[in-house]
């Protein structure tokens, strides 16, 4: 029952710890997820307002260059209107350049070729421009439009130009002097340092989220930003994001999971402008503190489950199985027969009812038992009785004494004796012993006791061991049991003195002379009657004087036995019998002594078998 | 009172100590029994039994009778003189094979 009991504790709480991880797991990992996409969210969101305060400085910075060229050029174009030389004379014109602080200044006619110019030495030689036709360069080709329009301004955006592609921009307006343009140019490497500052690559470091996460700053497909510098240029394609998932990210908001260079990564997209921003965080550190938490989780579970049970176990120990245990040993007890063990578990009100209730109904065994007993007892008495009742009374005949005694052990015996006048000279005494006791042992005894007295009545004339021989063949009949009886039977011509006897399996009777010797009557050992049919029997005779006797009796005599299991015997027997005190004994106090002398013996030791003796005293 | 089946069936050979008596007794003809049944002769060695009771001797019998209805043969062996007087004195040795 222990066993089971904890197996199916043991399952049950780990099932329950089991499902406790498990939702544990679950709802942290939903937390891990939630808490990374919240920290993109901010991350983006940071980034997205930082590239827009770029684009705004940036877009200032421009403003007001282009504003101060405007105002510039036409300053320019009031000067020659002013001051006409300006317009041819190159000197003059190169004074004005370094006093503006412009690199090239260009005076253009009505035509649309260069008139005069002014160029930085470090540039290039003014000589060589004079003549260029604006019209023929894409660059300056806007700038002809002007020509002819009195309020015409135009600044350029900033472009590259020449080998290094640096950025130069030109501004231009109407001339006021004449038909015309005026042209200012300059390199603009402020305006560079102030693009590099606010470009996109300068975000890197505050692009990072946590350590391994980040947001990569798209232009179409390309990553233009990223905090990983080795990512920058490359596209998404590149790093092993599938078309699919590139053409949702382009476009809209969302989240999504993919492999990044193998490793897994979780994202949010966002589009900023002409940008889109994708914020990723790998899925182990999204994880990593979910991670760090089921260990502990499972530390801390696993212990608990110990301590859960262990506990359980011990207690279930304490408060049922060990008082099972003690009830399953009184009952032991009481099944072995110890019907006065009580049953005394008291450590819980059912354990209190059950050995109340194993109380009750070994009290009520125990009563049961004693009727049952009582009723048999009454019934072995009477069965006693009946037995007792069945035994001969003493005759008042002048021609012989008889006395006869019998000392039942404890159970209904199978001892008996009879004696009876068969005629007017002869008698027929008997001792016999029945195998076993009880019940069976006295009904048998009580057919064996009936069958000798009837056949030897019957049959007077009769030889005593042809009488026998039938009464054996009678009781053999039946018998499936096997039970036998050892009998001695006499008949005493009461005139002669001469005792015809048969001895059936019986202990050998003790003659006792007028004179007080005594002796082991001669005896032919017979079988017992009852034992196998058809056995044959010997009939012997002795002579009795007046006053000899004959004791008879049955083995609880000789087999009595002392506290140390030593049998009584027939030495001691035929010793008392020929002894002093038996030779002084009158005959009635014979069987007294005898009877006197085994309990002497037995020295207090039970009697274990019927004390059964007869002594018969022929007077002549 | 124990025994030792010294022969196992079916020439059963037992050895027999203590004393055959109303206890005893049945108990050893029922523990004998399957080996018994097994059996076409029975040997009881009775070297160790220095007492016998009534019912030992009703034991005696129902064997004797048993083999002898079955055609089989039950011998005793190394009976004690105390045994013997009683064999003797109920007739039993005039029924009973002894080795």
């Amino acid at each position: 029952m222990r066993r089971t009991f904890q197996l199916w504790l043991f399952v049950s709480v780990a099932l329950a710890f089991a499902a406790l991880f498990y939702l544990t797991y679950y709802l942290q990992t939903k937390e891990a997820f939630s808490a990374a996409e919240s920290l993109i969210e901010l991350r983006t969101e940071d980034a997205k307002k930082q590239i827009s305060i770029n684009e705004n400085n940036l877009k200032a910075v421009l403003d007001i260059c282009n504003a101060s060229m405007a105002n510039d050029v036409k300053t320019v174009a009031y000067i020659l209107e002013c001051v006409p030389a300006f317009a041819t004379d190159a000197h003059k014109l190169e004074e004005l350049r370094q006093v503006m602080g412009y690199d090239e200044i260009h005076v253009v006619n009505k035509h649309g070729l260069i008139e005069n110019c002014a160029i930085d030495p470090v540039i290039g030689n003014a000589e060589h421009y004079i003549g260029f036709n604006l019209k023929l360069h894409a660059q300056s080709e806007p700038f002809v439009h002007g020509i002819g329009k009195k309020d015409f301004v135009l600044v350029q955006p900033p472009l590259p130009r020449g080998m290094d592609r640096r950025l130069f921009q030109y501004g231009g307006a109407s001339r006021l002097d004449d038909e015309g343009i005026v042209q200012l140019g300059i390199s603009v490497s402020f305006l560079e340092r102030a693009m590099e500052n606010n470009s996109l690559a300068t975000l890197s470091p505050g692009l990072r989220i946590g350590v391994g996460g980040e947001i990569l700053i798209l232009r179409g497909e390309k990553i233009v930003g990223a905090a990983r510098v080795d990512l920058e240029g490359r596209t998404l394609t590149s790093i092993g994001i599938d078309q699919k998932l590139i053409d949702d990210i382009r476009q809209g908001e969302g989240s999504f999971s993919a492999e990044i260079d193998g490793v897994k990564f979780f994202g949010l997209y966002v589009q900023s402008g002409d940008l889109t921003l994708v914020g990723v965080m790998p899925n182990y550190e999204v994880t990593s503190k979910r991670n760090g938490v089921a260990i502990q989780l499972i530390i801390a579970g696993l212990v608990l489950m110990l301590v859960v049970f262990l506990s359980v176990s011990k207690l279930v120990q304490t408060i049922v199985i060990d008082g099972i245990d003690r009830i399953n040993v009184s009952l032991g007890r009481i099944t072995a027969g110890h019907l006065d063990e009580k049953v005394e578990e008291d450590n819980s009100e059912e354990f209190r009812k059950l050995s109340g209730g194993i109380n009750t109904t070994v009290e009520a065994l125990k009563g049961a038992i004693a009727a049952e007993k009582t009723r048999l007892n009454s019934e072995l008495e009477f069965a006693r009785a009946v037995q007792i009742s069945a035994l001969p009374q003493i005759h008042d005949d002048p021609r012989f004494e008889i006395y006869a005694s019998m000392e039942a052990a404890k159970e209904v015996g199978g001892d008996f004796y009879d004696f009876f006048i068969v005629d007017e000279s002869h008698l027929a005494f008997l001792i016999a012993d029945v195998s076993g006791k009880g019940i069976p042992a006295a009904m048998f005894m009580m057919n064996a006791k009936a069958q000798l007295k009837s056949n030897i009545l019957n049959n007077p004339r009769k030889p005593l061991d042809e009488v026998i021989y039938d009464v054996n063949n009678s009781i053999c009949e039946g018998n499936d049991a096997c039970m036998f009886v050892t009998v001695f039977v006499g008949v005493l011509d009461l005139r002669s003195g001469l005792l015809t006897y048969v001895n059936a399996g019986h202990n050998a009777p003790v003659v006792r002379r007028a004179n007080g010797e005594a002796s082991w009557l001669p005896v032919e050992n017979g079988f017992v009657i009852g034992g196998m049919d058809s056995v044959s029997y010997v009939q012997e005779t002795f002579q009795l004087s007046p006053d000899d006797g004959i004791l008879l009796y049955t083995d609880g005599v000789t087999e009595a036995m002392n506290p140390q299991l030593a049998l009584y015997g027939d030495d001691r027997l035929i010793t008392l019998m020929d002894g002093p005190i038996m030779h002084s004994a009158p005959s009635d106090c014979i069987l007294d002594e005898l009877k006197g002398d085994v309990l002497a013996f037995a020295d207090g030791a039970p009697q274990s078998d019927d004390i059964t003796m007869l002594f018969l005293r022929y007077l002549g | 009172m124990t025994y030792e089946i010294t022969s196992p069936p079916p020439e059963l050979t037992v050895a027999v100590k203590g004393r055959l008596d109303t206890l005893t007794s049945p108990k050893l003809e029922s523990d004998l029994e399957p080996s018994i049944a097994k059996s076409k002769s029975l040997v009881l060695d009775l070297t160790g039994v220095d007492y016998l009771s009534s019912a030992g001797l009703r034991l005696l019998l129902t064997l004797q009778k048993r083999f002898k209805k079955e055609g089989g043969s039950f011998k005793l062996r190394g009976i004690q003189p105390g045994v013997m007087e009683i064999l003797r004195m109920t007739g039993f040795l005039k029924i009973l094979s002894v080795e």
